[in-house]
């Protein structure tokens, strides 16, 4: 029948189009020049990459940008189809790290030797993110940190000591400062938390090959973690999870209603700025004396794809990114540059800011990667509140919870793992 | 009616006004917010106790400037995009589904009880999963990057407002059509000049419709569409609603903006919508 | 994407003689039903066409991509029913159907019931009714998108709604999208305030009962109670019937509202994750596209079983139209 040949023929297409991926980086590298198509995702500082747009076409006459917003809800399902297509643009964010390993993005080893890039000054938690068996996918151009900002102001109100920056506390000792800080401030709160997932190092919850959940994140150290939090949480030292939704951390350090929170360090120092505090900066806490100091750090993941129809283009596109747009974020926007070396020049003589880089020189592990890394733990954000509320014992429903996050984690690694 | 005393029907009267007045203000009050919400200036305190249901100190109305004004998202090249996608798939959908309808309705031809439920089958499928192997079905046509995913399936009826047409016409009176018939119109005049006059009610019902969905799409737009200006409102508004920075004064006055074109379209066709459905009963 | 909302116009009952015209002059008319039976598949040519290559292809090609385990990344290998017997044993897919179910049976009665009372309301005869029939209808036309955003704002825990109900007195409001127990609530309530989309269909449908009928009743010394009972119900339950079909699917399908309110992984502790939205999810943000594939012939298999038996069953309680018109 008609139809049937009709499906046939799209199973046919989606078979040779899926086969399409494996291309590898084209052998013929092509001149810089032309127009290089860049899409990202809503950017909060919009002049940054109109000025890397600038730079970029001044320093290779002849090139433009072409830059395309696409909104984060549809970003994936459209570059997905694009890729799909052959279509996808020459320089995009690397949302999902399948597309490394499908072969969609080029590799920037040849452009990172050209262009002289020292990817070893860059922070190690962030380009993690843009690694995939040993080589670099991805580059970017600013340290997007979660750090332990706090309020110096309010700290020498209660009388409480600045916690230090050059080594993290312990959960407890964090707690204890939490405590002190309520009791000193009254209506204030002492201290607010992310669930720890979204802070910690992973090795906390996961094993070093990331590759088990259970008996890891149940282990005694994590589940005191999480009673420790869920403690500030119910004895109202921490804001609730429906006021942490209402007003964020970073607005509530801003009004002086909090005096310190693990949290986006930029948005939380603009805003204690804005409030005209002095505010500080020391590493999260670690779940007991002696373990790694972690730093969390993100980072604007700008890669090349395999199918770009102006491949050399599109790398050195991203190796202005890395390079001069390190730059440009600094003069530009005011924001750290993911470039280490140029971290004191953004800190200048600001102690604050000092402070910042020496946290983040704290952290020397690379992150760890997981595979559907949000997807599997975001039961356990729910547990959270829910233990931040006294709904749920932290011990009992992490115990409980355990097998079902090893079983997702497991689905995830075996997705990850077909993936060709 | 006249059987009942003066005093209860009074009575049954002002209770159903009541009741009037307290729905309305239900559905008014949130609008009547929304405004206000709009109004504010940036970082305002939105959610202020007591509520603020209507605009009464803030009138920053440079906001709705503001939330269009963006020169990274021209927006009225965006509404000039989706007003031609929707004017395609509102001509595609009326053209199509008044012929299929009127087959559906009042011609005999064989298999035609089977297709109807095949019909209303095509309701219940989910569109998610059709949009990968439909998206590989238009990249292979060549249609990707252009506008086409966007309208050409309109012109292939929409089973939905077949379905309408078709319960639509089965209640009009035939003598019409007999009458056009014995005066020698064909099958085409007859549909031309009899039933689409007549289903000009049901029509207005889909062209309202149809509007509403193809001006509130946004993923078809997003997929198919690969350049800033090939883009229209909804993703210009998607953009604009950045979660990393909520301006909720701004989110607000988009969502207001990205509402009143079909709110003018229903003040424009709601004598048709309501009174048009009104008046089916009456025709029977 | 159709619309998940219908306006419907019930059929009227059509004059009593045309039956049995109809039926005489079938059995004298072969050739000019011949050419009736060409024009027919000619008239509804463009849907034929449009619903073999824009559906059944890529009906069929989603039925064979259920049996692959394709992430788009990749290219597909034949699984078997493995995505199918990988669901049941997931506990997000049984938390989606619970969260489905639970919605529709809550919301569609409720919907029923709202909007059949909001029609009544407004079919009565009283002077500026029409200025009420343009509000309460209004947010049938406003987009679930545009709906669900300003609605996320509404239900703040410390937003306008729960401001309204302190006032009236109850003290602790619950916390709506932030707590996983209020979350479906949420939904059904931001559906009621929809309900004019509801409303419409019914108020159409009550206009088609013969006035003479309520003429009969109030002879008889029927009260408006029962004249609604023993008239009014029985001669909408055809309407009853659409909006009934209509509401269960649109509850089944529900996806815009649920994705602005609670994210694509389906709000907190999972409780806004909607049939649909998960099966988004995994396809879409996973690239699991043979599981989300085997997900939606699971979804069109329940939901058709459960519309066949609602169709079957319709006509021991749909009032009979006298003599359909074929």
């Amino acid at each position: 029948m008609g139809f049937m040949g009709k499906g046939a023929l799209v199973v046919v297409a989606a078979v040779a189009l899926g086969g399409c991926q494996d291309g590898g980086p084209p052998t013929d590298p092509t001149k810089i020049g032309g127009t290089v198509s860049l899409w990202y995702l809503e950017d909060p500082v919009p002049e940054f990459l109109e000025s890397v747009k600038a730079g970029f076409e001044a320093k290779y006459p002849g090139t433009t940008v072409e830059l395309t917003e696409v909104p984060e809800d549809g970003y994936v399902t459209k570059i997905d189809t694009a890729i799909l297509a052959q279509q996808p643009p020459d320089v995009g964010f690397v949302y999902e790290p399948r597309w490394m390993k499908a072969g969609s993005m080029m590799p920037l080893d040849d452009v990172i030797k050209t262009e002289g890039i020292k990817t070893e000054n860059m922070n190690q938690v962030a380009l993690s993110e843009c690694d995939y068996d040993g080589h670099l996918y991805c580059l970017g151009s600013l340290t997007g940190s979660v750090v332990l900002v706090y309020n110096k102001d309010l700290f020498d109100k209660a009388k409480v000591a600045y916690p230090p920056a050059d080594k993290p506390m312990t959960i407890d000792e964090y707690a204890t400062m939490a405590r002190a800080l309520k009791a000193g401030l009254g209506d204030v709160f002492g201290a607010s938390a992310g669930s720890p997932f979204t802070w910690s190092d992973r090795r906390t919850h996961f094993s070093d090959d990331g590759r088990k959940i259970a008996g890891l994140v149940d282990d005694d150290s994590t589940v005191h973690l999480y009673e420790v939090l869920a403690g500030l949480g119910r004895d109202k030292v921490s804001p609730s999870p429906a006021e942490a939704e209402l007003v964020s951390p970073g607005d509530m350090l801003g009004s002086g209603r909090l005096a310190m929170a693990i949290t986006d360090m930029e948005f939380a120092a603009k805003t204690l700025e804005q409030g005209k505090f002095r505010w500080g900066a020391a590493p999260p806490p670690v779940e007991k004396a002696g373990d790694e100091s972690f730093v969390f750090v993100g980072t604007d993941k700008y890669g090349a794809f395999t199918a770009a129809k102006n491949p050399a283009t599109a790398k050195a596109l991203v190796a202005y990114i890395a390079t001069e747009g390190n730059r440009i974020r600094m003069e530009k926007t005011d924001q750290p540059p993911l470039d280490a070396t140029m971290l004191a020049t953004w800190a200048g003589d600001n102690t604050s800011r000092k402070e910042v880089v020496d946290v983040l020189s704290t952290s020397k592990r690379p992150g760890l990667f997981v595979p559907g890394y949000w997807e599997v733990v975001a039961t356990l954000g729910d547990l959270y509140d829910q233990m931040a509320t006294g709904e749920a014992d932290p011990r009992g429903s992490i115990t409980k919870e355990a097998p079902e996050l090893q079983a997702k984690l497991d689905r995830e690694w075996e997705t990850w793992e077909n993936i060709k | 009616m006249t059987k009942r005393p003066l005093a209860s029907r009074v009575m049954s009267k002002s209770l159903a006004y009541l009741l009037l007045l307290a729905l309305s203000f239900t559905i008014l009050l949130p609008l009547g917010w929304m405004v206000t919400v709009a109004l504010k200036p940036d970082f305002a305190p939105v959610f202020t106790t007591p509520t603020q249901w209507f605009p009464t100190s803030d009138w920053h109305w440079e906001n709705f400037g503001r939330a269009l004004s963006d020169p990274a998202r021209p927006f009225l090249r965006y509404t000039l995009n989706t007003l031609v996608i929707v004017g395609l798939n509102i001509v595609g959908t009326v053209i199509s589904c008044s012929l299929v309808g009127y087959a559906f309705a009042r011609l005999k031809f064989p298999g035609r009880e089977f297709l109807f439920g095949v019909l209303i089958v095509t309701l219940l499928i989910p569109w998610h999963v059709l949009l990968i192997p439909q998206f590989l079905m238009y990249f292979k046509l060549g249609w990707y990057g252009s506008i086409l995913p966007l309208v050409v399936p309109a012109f292939f009826g929409n089973a939905f407002f077949i379905f309408l047409i078709r319960q639509y016409i089965r209640t009009l009176p035939r003598e019409f059509e007999l009458a056009a018939t014995v005066d020698g119109c064909n099958r085409l005049q007859v549909f031309w000049h009899i039933i689409l006059p007549l289903c000009r009610p049901v029509l207005a019902v889909c062209v309202v419709f149809a509007f509403l969905t193809s001006w509130n799409d946004l993923l078809g737009p997003l997929i198919y569409l690969l350049r800033n200006e090939d883009y229209t409102v909804a993703i210009g508004m998607a953009n604009m609603v950045s979660r990393a920075n909520p301006k909720l004064n701004l989110l607000m006055a988009a969502n207001l903006i990205m509402m009143v074109p079909p709110i003018v379209l229903y003040f424009v066709a709601q004598e048709k919508l309501i009174g048009g459905i009104a008046s089916v009963g009456i025709k029977g | 994407m159709t619309a998940g909302v219908a306006v419907n116009v019930p059929p009227a009952s059509p004059p009593p003689d045309r039956a049995g015209q109809g039926r005489s002059a079938r059995r004298r008319r072969t050739t000019s039903e011949r050419r009736e039976a060409r024009a027919g598949i000619l008239f509804a040519s463009p849907w034929l066409i449009g619903m073999l290559v824009f559906t059944v292809g890529p009906i069929v090609a989603s039925i064979v991509i259920s049996l692959t385990d394709w992430s788009l990344a990749s290219s597909p290998n034949f699984v078997g029913t493995e995505n199918y017997s990988d669901m049941f044993q997931s506990r997000d897919f049984r938390n989606s159907v619970t969260v489905t179910l639970t919605y529709v049976l809550i919301g569609v009665p409720l919907f029923q019931v709202a909007g059949l009372a909001l029609a009544l309301l407004l079919n009565l005869r009283l002077p500026g009714m029409r200025i009420f029939r343009t509000i309460l209808f209004l947010p049938a036309v406003l987009s679930g998108v545009a709906v669900a955003v300003l609605w996320s704002q509404l239900l703040n825990p410390d937003g306008p709604v729960n401001e309204a109900l302190r006032l009236l007195g109850v003290s602790d409001p619950p916390g709506w999208l932030s707590s996983p127990r209020w979350s479906v609530p949420a939904v059904v309530l931001i559906g009621l305030w929809s309900t004019g989309t509801g409303a419409i269909i019914y108020l159409a449908g009550l206009q088609n009962v013969p006035p003479e009928l309520y003429e009969v009743a109030r002879i008889d010394g029927a009260g408006p109670v029962r004249a609604f009972f023993k008239i009014t119900l029985p001669m909408i339950t055809p309407t009853l019937l659409f909006t009934l079909l209509n509401g269960i699917i649109g509850a089944f399908q529900m996806f815009d509202i649920a994705y602005v309110l609670g994210g694509s992984r389906g709000g907190s502790g999972g409780s806004l994750s909607f049939y649909l939205l998960y099966l988004w999810n995994e396809g879409f943000r996973n690239g699991r596209f043979g599981y989300a594939s085997a997900l939606a012939w699971v979804f069109v298999v329940v939901a058709g079983v459960l519309i066949i038996a609602i169709l079957k069953t319709s006509n021991r309680w749909v009032y009979e139209e006298s003599g359909d018109q074929r």
